[in-house]
């Protein structure tokens, strides 16, 4: 009778564990290399599909892509980085990297062994993915934070187009002329890369110091996000709604808001989704003291991966000439090699994208990251909206961010 | 739970049978079966709910992070949580919630199923709409809702031209936002126990309802003395569930405030999400996520202790 029950209860239990099994999926199986990215519409997904395709083709192995959109992905690598289910190939941003680098592989000893040439690569974008002198992905693109505008209002508010380098006052007045025409002249955002380059290019406020401390309290920070409310308050920009990341896009792209921040990775999606021509010139700055931060992107490698060598062979490849020049005819990325960058300016469709682009370029510094990265950018999603929106003195509500920070 | 009263059957309808040999073997193979039919279930809970929670403990008291190696700290994780004032409004913001919530979600629901009554012609049809709001996706809900209440919202547009009031922008005004996730929820959420209401009202015995109008008795006070003690243990399961879910909000401020603004809107379980995916803190996550547990085993086991002064089982 025991027996019975014995045997019906291990038949159950058996029963469990294969339907537990058969659910379960093997991540980084030898002859697959799987590869996590940020994947935002189909579009996305068949470019990228066309990249690692290139990736599958040098490493002689599968390249499995894994999509999440861009504010999930990072909560999901953070789950997988540091176990065996990370996927081979990370890509990574240049302001989090360090945030994630202790579950990535230095690629410097790969990159002396395979003669891989960083020196193709525009030298900013290279640093800007290393920590502490050892590089932790190879980029794909780079570029300087830049702003979008609608070039039909800006017509018919009679504003002439804006020159890269052009001055705050310059955007004060623009603004004050699009706003007779009943249009708002700014859509805002709290997402920490757009607010902090519209920041530093106003006076030069860093929220991230060089070394990746977070440096929320100082005053220029302060006086650039009261200007910040100002226009807000002035209705000649939107409010930011820290709630919902795509608000200042969406306000930019239906016409509500004439201009906004953005990269060069923004273009095509603008230019796909706008019913309007879309210009793109410099971040507003003082006379002559024109200022942008620039970020980018690249692809590392897990520290888990079994097949580094088969990885970096599959990286090589999407980050060659070859690759980078159709992602830059495609408008997707601007190439982090310079001689893919060309072609870039040929294919972005946007009149005046090269000389924007060469003037921010100029000028542009890496923004740098925290380790604190993702936590800032809660806290400002959190708290961000009441000072943008001119609820709550700047000052105070960097204090308080700091503060929570600071634990 | 169905073999429960199985067995019972099978045993009330042999009384008189002697415990004779036969007898024996017959309850011994359905006991085995008993255990077979309640293994999968019981490791599944193990596998899938006592583990974890045990696995969590076990996190709660180490510095976890979540690329590395995690150390022992004991009971450091527990302390912090406690000197931690963003925990504190966490906290605070999730009794608010419930404290809002619940009462709210009962008389909505409890009114909404004593008005849909026999009576009301196409009743099933409303039960429909009405249930409608739970079976669509919460996300989807949170995020159209959050179109209703933004500025120049289908709310604010409303009542600018209707009345020429300008609305706050609810979602960003810490006094409104709690609030605005409330309604929402309660729109979101009392579908269910109206159904559970609704269908525990049906089954009130027609002929105690008519001696009560016979003995005089008005429709208030026939629902008062009448069908509320009679459909009391519907109330105490729809009361239980609905306060475990509700200290559990989540969604609802996730995708319409993040938790702002500031810190008005943070619950218990967004605190434990931050720490946990975004903050990288495993350990703490764990600690509050016990605290947590804790708190609804204790709301729980008080609501049991309780039911016996206003539960009617008959």
């Amino acid at each position: 009778m025991r027996v019975r029950t014995a045997a019906v209860a291990a038949a159950a239990v058996g029963a469990l564990l294969l339907t537990g099994c058969s659910g379960g999926q093997s991540v980084g199986s030898s002859d697959t290399l799987t590869w996590s990215m940020w994947i935002g519409s189909s579009e996305d997904q068949k470019v990228w599909d066309g990249v690692g395709g290139t990736g599958a083709e040098a490493s002689g192995k599968k390249v499995s892509l894994q999509g999440s959109p861009f504010n999930d992905y990072w909560t999901k690598i953070s789950t997988q980085l540091g176990t065996d289910s990370a996927p081979c190939i990370v890509t990574m941003q240049s302001l989090r990297v360090n945030q994630f680098s202790d579950g990535l592989l230095p690629l410097d000893d790969l990159v002396k062994s395979t003669g891989f040439d960083s020196d193709a690569f525009d030298e900013g974008a290279m640093k800007a993915l290393a920590v502490d002198g050892e590089q932790y992905a190879i980029p794909y693109d780079t570029g300087p934070l830049l702003l979008f505008y609608n070039k039909d209002a800006f017509g018919d508010a009679g504003v002439a187009a804006p020159a890269p380098g052009w001055t705050v006052d310059d955007f004060e007045a623009a603004a004050t002329a699009l706003k007779k025409k009943g249009k708002t002249a700014l859509a805002t955002t709290v997402e920490d890369i757009f607010l902090e380059a519209l920041v530093f290019a106003h006076d030069g406020g860093q929220m991230v110091d060089d070394s990746g401390g977070i440096t929320l309290d100082n005053a220029k920070n302060a006086e650039a996000v009261e200007w910040i409310a100002g226009l807000v308050k002035n209705a000649t920009a939107t409010r930011a709604d820290g709630a919902d990341a795509s608000a200042d896009d969406n306000a930019f792209i239906n016409g509500t808001a004439a201009t906004v921040v953005g990269g060069p990775w923004n273009s095509l999606d603008f230019k796909a989704k706008a019913t309007f021509e879309v210009g793109v010139t410099t971040l507003p700055s003082p006379k002559g003291a024109q200022k942008t931060y620039a970020a980018g992107s690249g692809f590392g490698i897990s520290k888990t991966c079994s097949d580094p060598e088969g990885a970096f062979a599959a990286i090589t490849a999407m980050t060659s000439e070859k690759t980078l020049t159709s992602l830059a005819q495609d408008g997707r990325a601007f190439p982090a090699r310079t001689a893919a960058q060309a072609a870039w300016y040929k294919n972005a469709g946007i009149d005046g994208a090269e000389e924007t682009l060469n003037s921010a370029l100029a000028i542009a510094v890496p923004l740098p990251g925290s380790a604190d990265g993702d936590k800032l950018n809660q806290l400002l999603s959190q708290y961000g909206p009441q000072m943008v929106n001119g609820e709550k003195p700047a000052k105070d509500v960097l204090a308080e961010i700091s503060s929570q920070l600071g634990k | 739970m169905a073999n429960v009263p199985a067995r019972e059957v099978t045993e009330a309808s042999a009384p008189a049978a002697p415990k004779d040999h036969s007898g024996g073997r017959r309850r011994g193979r359905s006991g085995a079966w008993g255990v077979g039919f309640a293994a999968p279930h019981a490791l599944g809970l193990a596998l899938f709910t006592l583990v974890p929670i045990g696995i969590a403990l076990f996190m709660s008291l180490h510095n976890w992070p979540m690329i590395g190696s995690p150390s022992w700290i004991g009971l450091d994780n527990y302390q912090e949580l406690l000197t931690d004032p963003t925990f504190r409004t966490a906290l605070g913001n999730t009794f608010l919630f419930v404290v809002l919530y619940v009462p709210l979600n009962l008389v909505v629901s409890l009114g909404m199923a004593a008005w849909l009554s026999p009576r009301i012609r196409h009743r099933q049809i409303f039960r429909v709409i009405f249930f409608l709001p739970t079976v669509t996706p919460i996300v989807a809900n949170a995020v159209v809702w959050r179109m209703l209440y933004q500025p120049g919202g289908a709310i604010d547009a409303t009542a600018q031209s209707f009345f020429g009031i300008k609305m706050p922008d609810f979602l960003a005004d810490p006094n409104w936002a709690m609030i605005a996730i409330v309604v929402m929820s309660v729109w979101q959420g009392f579908g269910y126990n109206m159904i559970v209401f609704s269908s525990a009202l049906d089954s009130v015995p027609e002929s105690q309802l008519e001696a009560a109008s016979l003995d005089g008795a008005n429709a208030w006070t026939a629902f008062w003395r009448i069908k509320l003690p009679l459909i009391s243990p519907s109330l105490f399961f729809a009361t239980t569930m609905t306060l475990i879910t509700s200290f559990q909000v989540f969604i609802q401020p996730y995708i319409m405030t993040r938790g702002g603004p500031g810190d008005s809107t943070v619950t218990l379980v967004q605190f434990i999400y931050n720490q946990g995916f975004t903050f990288q803190k495993l350990g703490l996550a764990s600690a509050a996520a016990w605290v947590l547990f804790v708190i609804i085993l204790g709301v729980t086991a008080v609501q049991f202790l309780g039911q016996k002064k206003w539960v009617h089982y008959e």
